[in-house]
Parts: C-alpha cells; sequence; structure tokens
C-alpha cells in the first residue's frame, strides 16, 4: 500500500483523540461539512462490514486472474478441449441473456475469465491458434452486440436502474471493438477454415459453426435495429428467424454434449483448481475484484438450459416487433398505439424487448416515419369526421395543412385576434396530445408498474388537453352565433358538433383511467376487500365513456330535422293537446340529433358497450360476494379477522386519487358511491346479483359475436388482427366468468354450508374469476 | 502500511477539539478495520459513536508482508465498533 503523503505532510494517529471526542458528542451529533454533505449522500453509502454492502466481508481472497495464468490453474485458451471452448461459448450466451434479466456485465458476461483485460488472456489471433481465433471473432461480435445494445437502450426512457444496468464499468473497450468492421467476411472465411480442417475440432466443427452463425445473426439483427428504418426492418427480421433455427441446434447439442454432467457443474466451485472442469472459463466471485462505487454482488449465474427460455421469449418478441412495425410505417394512430397494447400483453417481455420497440417506433420525433403532429391531426378528423367548418378552419390553420389565410366575411378586428388565439389554443392543444401520446407510448413499453405509474400523470395531462380543448370548443360556438346572427343566408349544415373537441379529449381520458384501473389487477394492487370499489368505479368509468359518445355524435338539427320533429310530435300528440308526459321536457337543454355512424364507430360503440357490461356483472358478482352469511350459507368471504382495520373512505379516496385531479371524468367521492350503493342495491339478494351478473357477461358475449359477424359482413376489413385476437381472448374470459358465477350461484342455492371463495387471475384483458373452492 | 509519525493529542476543550476534526473535513484520512483491511480516502463526516464517512475510498487488502490487493470503492462508512486506528494527514508543522 502507499504510504505516501502529499509534500509537506505527514500521517498523524489520530486513534485516541477522536475516540476522545466522539465519546463526548451527543446522540446522533455528527462532524462534517457544514454544506457539502446531505441525506443524499449519506443514502448513497456503503457500509462496511456488513455482509450484504460489503463484499469482501468474510470471503476468502479471489486470486486475479493473472495469478491464475501465471500459476497454471487457468489454462492457456489454446489447451482447453472442444467441449470446454463450446461449452464457454453457450455460457456467454447464457451470461447475456441474464444481463438482460437485470444483472451488470461484470456479474454476467465478464464472468469469464478469457474476457479479462481485453482478451490478453487469449492473445492475438494467429494461424497456430485456431480455438483462440474462433473465441476471439465470437467475443468480438458479442462485444459489438453489447455497445449496440446499450446504445439503443440509451436513447429510451423506458426502463428503471434496477432493470437494466448499461454501464460496461470500463470492462471493455475501443480495443474490444477494434477489426469488427468486415465481421461478416471474417465469420465466412472462418467458417471455410472450420470445414476445410474438420480433424482440429475432434468431431465439433458444425458445432462451432452453428455457434458462430448464430452469434452473427444476433449481431445483425442488432444492428439493424441500431440504423432502423422500413427497409432495414425485414433484414432484422429475417436475422431474428435465423438466430430462432440456429437457437434450436444449439440447444440441442448443448443438451447432447452437457446434459449429463451439468449437476457436477451446477456443484463445483469457482475457486477449483482442476483444469479440466468443463467450466473452466468462468468464475462468478472475479466479480468482487471490480473496483466500483456501486455494490457488485457476485451471483453464481445459471447454465444455457436454465436460461434458453428467456432466449426463445425474446426472439419472438423481435419477430413480433419486427413484423409489426413493418406494416405500421404510413399506419394510422390507431394502428399504431393498438399494436404498442397487443405487444404489452406478451408474456414474459423484458427490459430489451420493450426498449428495442420504443427506440424503432420513435426516432426524431416520428412515430414508425410520420410527424406525430400528422398522425394526431389525422386522428382526429377520422375520430371526429362530421366536424364542423370551424373545427375544420381551425385545425388546418394550426397544423398548416391549409396555407391559405381564413377568409371570413362579416368580421371585425377582434374576431380575427380572437381567431388567432383560437389557433394558438389549437397549436397548443396539438402539441400536447403529441406528448401525450408519445408518453402513452413509452409507458405501455414500460414495466407494468412504471406504466401504471406513468398513466396516473398521463391521466392528468390529459386532463389539461380536456381544458385547451374546452375553449377551443367555446370559440367554435361562439363562432357559429356570430355567423347565425350576422349573415341572412346561414343555415345549420348538419355538420355542427357541439364540444367535439372536448368529448374526443373525454373519450381518451376514460379509456386511460380504465387501463388505469385494469392494470392494478395485473399487478395484483387491491386487497379482496377493496375489489368491489375498483369494479364499481371501473363500471362507472365505461357508463361515461358510453354517454361520451353517444354525445359525440349528437348534432344541431337542421331545419329539415325539426320539421321531422315537430311532425313526430304532432303525432303522438292528437289535437294538438300536450300529453302530460311531455316528451320536449326530456331532451337536452340544446337540441341535438344523432348522426349517422360510420361501421367504426359503430364497433368502437359496441365494444365500448362491452366494457361496460363486463365490469358490471364483475362488480355485481363481487357485491353478491360481500354481501354476508344468509339462509343459503353463503358467507362473507372479506370478514378476515387478522386484518387491521382500514377505514374505507380514506382506502377509497387513495385508490382513486389521481382521478380527483381532474374534471372530466367527474370523481366520486366515498359518500356519493356509498348513495349510490343505497339507492341502487338496497335490497338486492347474492341470489338476485349473481343472476343479473351473469346476464350482463352473457349479454356483452352477444355483442361481441356480432361484432365479429359485422366486420365478417363487411368483407373483414373492419378489424386488424390485434383487435381480433382482443375480441376472442375477451369472448373466452367472458365465457370462464361465467362459469365461475353459475358454480357459485349453484354452491349457493346447494343449502350446503360450504361458501365459494375465489380469486381474481390475471388477465391480459380482464380479471378472470378462478373459484378456490 | 505506514508507521504514525505523530499522535495526537486533546486540548482540554471539547468545541476546541471538534472544530479540529471539523477542519479535517476533505483531508487524507486511513482508517485500519478489525478484519486487517485498510481504507483510504478523504474524510467527510464523523459521529458520536465513531462511524467514519470516507469518499474516493481505496481498499488494500494484503496478500503478503509485500503485496496489497487494491481496490477503488468510493462512498463508505466504516462502523466505529470496528475501527482499530485512524490516521490523518497533516502538514508537518501543525498538530
Amino acid at each position: 500500500m502507499s504510504d505516501q503523503t502529499l509534500p509537506g505532510t505527514e500521517w498523524v494517529d489520530c486513534t485516541n483523540f477522536l475516540s476522545n471526542v466522539c465519546s463526548n458528542m451527543g446522540v446522533g451529533e455528527m462532524l462534517h461539512h457544514p454544506t457539502k454533505f446531505s441525506l443524499m449522500e449519506v443514502m448513497s453509502v456503503i457500509e462496511m462490514m456488513d455482509p450484504k454492502m460489503d463484499t469482501s466481508y468474510k470471503t476468502p481472497r479471489v486470486r486475479s486472474v493473472t495469478e491464475r495464468f501465471i500459476d497454471g490453474t487457468l489454462p492457456s485458451f489454446e489447451q482447453l478441449s472442444m467441449k470446454q471452448v463450446l461449452y464457454t461459448m453457450d455460457m456467454l450466451i447464457s451470461a447475456e441473456l441474464q444481463w438482460y434479466d437485470g444483472l451488470s456485465l461484470p456479474q454476467t458476461v465478464f464472468t469469464c475469465l478469457y474476457l479479462m483485460d481485453d482478451l490478453c488472456y487469449v492473445g492475438e489471433p494467429s494461424p497456430e491458434k485456431p480455438k483462440s481465433n474462433i473465441f476471439i471473432l465470437f467475443t468480438k461480435m458479442l462485444f459489438k452486440r453489447i455497445d449496440y445494445l446499450i446504445e439503443t437502450i440509451s436513447r429510451v426512457d423506458c426502463k428503471t436502474e434496477e432493470e437494466f444496468v448499461n454501464s460496461s464499468f470500463g470492462l471493455f473497450t475501443i480495443r474490444s471493438l477494434e477489426g469488427t468492421d468486415n465481421l461478416q467476411e471474417d465469420v465466412q472465411e472462418m467458417i471455410q477454415h472450420i470445414e476445410s480442417n474438420q480433424q482440429d475440432y475432434q468431431g465439433h466443427a458444425q458445432d462451432l459453426i452453428d455457434r458462430l452463425l448464430f452469434q452473427q445473426a444476433f449481431f445483425r439483427s442488432r444492428e439493424a435495429v441500431l440504423f432502423v428504418d422500413q427497409d432495414i426492418l425485414s433484414d432484422a427480421l429475417t436475422y431474428t428467424k435465423s438466430c430462432k433455427e440456429l437457437f434450436q441446434l444449439i440447444k440441442k447439442s448443448h443438451a447432447d454434449m452437457f446434459g449429463n454432467e451439468q449437476e457436477q457443474v451446477d456443484q463445483s466451485d469457482g475457486q477449483q483448481d482442476d483444469p479440466t472442469r468443463i467450466n473452466i472459463a468462468f468464475d462468478h466471485k472475479i466479480t468482487t475484484r471490480l473496483s466500483s462505487a456501486a455494490v457488485i454482488k457476485a451471483v453464481k449465474l445459471a447454465p444455457l438450459t436454465k436460461t434458453a427460455h428467456i432466449l426463445d421469449s425474446f426472439l419472438d418478441h423481435m419477430i413480433f416487433i419486427c413484423r409489426g412495425a413493418q406494416q405500421l410505417y404510413g399506419a394510422d394512430l390507431d394502428h399504431i398505439l393498438r399494436f404498442f397494447v397487443s405487444f404489452s400483453k406478451l408474456d414474459h417481455l423484458n427490459v430489451v424487448s420493450r426498449c428495442t420497440l420504443m427506440y424503432i417506433a420513435i426516432q426524431n420525433e416520428q412515430a414508425f416515419g410520420t410527424d406525430m403532429k400528422q398522425l394526431v391531426a389525422q386522428h382526429i378528423q377520422s375520430h371526429l369526421p362530421m366536424m364542423n367548418n370551424n373545427h375544420q378552419d381551425i385545425l388546418k390553420s394550426c397544423l398548416r395543412m391549409d396555407p391559405a389565410p381564413l377568409q371570413k366575411t362579416n368580421k371585425n378586428v377582434q374576431d380575427i385576434l380572437d381567431e388567432e388565439d383560437a389557433v394558438l389554443t389549437c397549436q397548443q392543444w396539438v402539441d400536447l396530445m403529441c406528448n401525450v401520446i408519445f408518453n402513452y407510448m413509452n409507458a405501455l413499453c414500460s414495466n407494468p408498474a412504471n406504466t401504471r405509474r406513468k398513466f396516473s400523470h398521463l391521466i392528468i395531462e390529459w386532463g389539461m388537453i380536456e381544458q385547451k380543448a374546452e375553449q377551443l370548443d367555446l370559440w367554435c360556438i361562439e363562432e357559429l352565433r356570430i355567423l347565425k346572427r350576422t349573415s341572412s343566408d346561414f343555415t345549420i349544415s348538419g355538420h355542427e358538433h357541439l364540444f367535439a373537441f372536448t368529448y374526443y379529449c373525454i373519450e381518451h381520458t376514460c379509456a386511460l383511467c380504465q387501463s388505469y384501473l385494469l392494470i392494478g389487477f395485473e399487478l395484483q394492487l387491491y386487497h379482496k376487500t377493496e375489489i368491489h370499489h375498483v369494479l364499481w368505479y371501473l363500471d362507472y368509468i365505461c357508463g361515461l365513456r358510453s354517454q361520451n359518445m353517444t354525445k359525440m355524435l349528437q348534432r344541431l338539427p337542421t331545419d329539415q330535422d325539426l320539421k321531422m320533429m315537430q311532425s313526430q310530435l304532432a303525432q303522438l300528440t292528437p289535437g294538438g293537446k300536450k300529453k302530460k308526459k311531455n316528451k320536449i321536457k326530456n331532451l337536452p337543454p340544446v337540441l341535438t340529433v344523432p348522426t349517422e355512424t360510420t361501421p367504426l364507430q359503430k364497433i368502437k360503440k359496441k365494444l365500448i358497450e362491452v366494457d361496460t357490461y363486463i365490469s358490471r356483472g364483475l362488480y355485481r358478482f363481487a357485491l353478491a360476494t360481500l354481501i354476508g352469511k344468509n339462509e343459503n350459507g353463503f358467507e362473507n368471504i372479506f370478514d378476515d379477522g387478522t386484518l387491521p382495520n382500514m377505514n374505507p373512505l380514506l382506502r377509497f379516496n387513495k385508490r382513486f386519487q389521481c382521478f380527483h385531479l381532474i374534471s372530466q371524468p367527474p370523481p366520486i367521492s366515498y359518500d356519493q358511491y356509498k348513495s349510490y350503493m343505497e339507492h341502487s342495491y338496497k335490497d338486492a339478494t347474492p341470489s338476485d346479483l349473481l343472476n343479473v351478473a351473469s346476464e350482463n357477461l352473457n349479454y356483452s358475449r352477444q355483442v361481441m359475436e356480432d361484432v365479429l359477424l359485422y366486420h365478417k359482413m363487411n368483407q373483414n376489413e373492419l378489424l386488424d388482427t390485434h383487435q381480433l385476437q382482443s375480441i376472442k381472448d375477451m369472448i373466452k374470459m367472458i365465457q370462464a366468468n361465467m362459469i365461475s358465477i353459475t358454480l357459485t350461484s349453484m354452491k349457493m342455492n346447494s343449502k350446503t354450508n360450504q361458501s365459494a371463495t375465489f380469486e381474481f387471475q390475471l388477465c391480459p384483458q380482464y380479471p378472470v374469476i378462478k373459484l378456490t373452492k | 502500511m505506514g508507521i504514525p509519525t505523530k499522535n495526537l493529542t486533546t486540548s482540554g476543550s471539547i468545541e476546541q477539539d471538534k472544530k479540529i476534526i471539523q477542519s479535517w473535513v476533505n483531508k487524507h484520512m486511513r482508517v485500519n478495520i478489525s478484519d486487517g483491511r485498510v481504507f483510504s480516502g478523504r474524510f467527510i463526516c464523523v459521529d458520536n459513536l465513531k462511524n467514519v464517512i470516507l469518499t474516493d475510498a481505496v481498499e488494500y487488502k494484503k496478500i503478503n508482508d509485500e503485496e496489497d490487493d487494491k481496490r477503488r470503492i468510493g462512498l463508505v462508512m466504516l462502523p466505529g465498533e470496528h475501527i482499530l486506528s485512524t490516521w490523518i494527514e497533516q502538514p508537518k508543522k501543525l498538530q
């Protein structure tokens, strides 16, 4: 150890001095820099002599690779047997997969002793060292791929620090990446060399070739992702499929070669000096030698047999992404978002596949090659197809789609100024929406817990967007009024929708609120005593969404409509006398009539209706099980005496906290919920509730089947593959829930004293009731 | 391991002594702990239990009489109960 001090200084023993002063300090008193010492620093500290934080604590010294090399316990790479070489390659693949799963590079890939110090223990390539040459080529592709992966993931913001450690800790440098320009040619040459000299490889020539080709395909697919555009995606897809095929061959050969030895390998200790050990190249404890400010614990790596499923899933996700993404260039926003939602519901997603999608999708503020503003504008225009002229004009001006200035007659200067404000408000509105849609895609590419957290922020953002939309709508209504007042030949055209922008925003806010609540089931956040609260709120949101959709499609009546309505009224009231129940009284303050809906709008309405009936059915089921013991022996399964009492008011308000920060949909307080419950379900018995729940679910299933039939009748052009799959999954879920409800009802009616208990299982679309007894 | 050249003695006034310790902030300190490791780093903080925080710390672990294993760790806290001795780097003229 260096004893050197700075010139003019010396070491002074302050042991006793420090002890004396500390013993006279008060409890909790600290001596430190007056300003440059914060809580954050204290929390970052690594505590020595603590087994969890101190990686050197009570561990025997781990010898360096140089020491092992010098004393012969680590043979040179050329001295390894072919099986050891192949096991090393397989283990490197496995190590990389465990890096994808959240371990760091020093804990995974760089537990390979031959990778230390820039491959110096392998040496430089040379004709006399065929094994080393193969290994160097193999690892160069590995390093390059790691480099590409770190770059891809660093550019997107949908991972947490715990999920993925993208620091290389200086363990591979530019030198390791040198000579990677001609990798493809090098691989071809190497394969030819192996094929020409098969006798040198002890019958494992094909195994080596498979691994080299796999590494090449994997590297090329990663390279294609990094330099992504629509054309390169097809290359990425080809290479990924090739990876998948080659990996099946590698798995098989690994099982054949190492199947019997795996148990011995699992039990062996990294410090054993047996140079014939199959895993001689790896020692997980070498991690403890790393100089790092972060605590990096040594973790024993799993072999390829146990991690192969990670790569299988990852390659499937990559194929899904590449295949889907190719079709999304030029697609509309709905298609893009549905793709993201479908992707988020795939099994075993890891951070690398999620970040890859985000990276491919969003480049230079474009989503799959289309400017986000353009996508949003198209989306607004297609979802509000009957927008009035004011809406159209303002949107075009805001997006500069119509370069000609607005030409309006009968306008005074004040109106023109207001118009500019309206255009500015619209620009702000569209910018906010672009931002929120980017964030929504980002949220869908995060892990479920993060997704939920981001959704809660997005709900609040949609609240702000809705306020801007209201300003725009009020301006449009004012314009309408001015036109009507000032223009003698003005007539309602039948395309005037009041509050079109606002309803559009409310629809998206409600959809997001719905997703936010459903993710809670996936994360198993809800205690069984609050499931009925959540299902009720879900039912409430779906109901509002349905009403909103209806209002969005209402327009101001034309003169013709008014004439028709008057004649209908006259028919209802013969002799011109008004009936007691005057239908006019039931009309909303502003007279509106429904518009003709397009086939897509019809389907959307139906799907929203389905959501409403599913959530209502599940709520009634949950409520039925909440009601206490009755003569049929149906027990209150929520009465768990071991749980601490929690104020239901606090729990309700806490659970739906983020909804109280927006005005639409109107948030519901616990008191409002209670009064609704008392009003609607005062005399309901469990039997009634279960029957109605069953009817609700049955109705929703019928509607889904009608939707599929309608799609078929329209030459299968209305729904895309993701929507179709989603509908089929929903039908299965509904059928499963109906069976559970029927069984619960039967148990209740059987007059045994057995109660039914259930749990809500995870489901991609909606919770599934699983009876546990 | 370096042999301390001098020992520090208390001044008699606790407040004065605390100020002396406060003046050590960001100075080099070396701490020897009970399992034989030595940590060298810049002094940041000490509390009433003699827990010491060092930054830019380097851990030295003895291999043999001539060699130490060296490892950079960063911000560390050394528990007072395991501290055997501490040295502070001081200008030669002052104690």
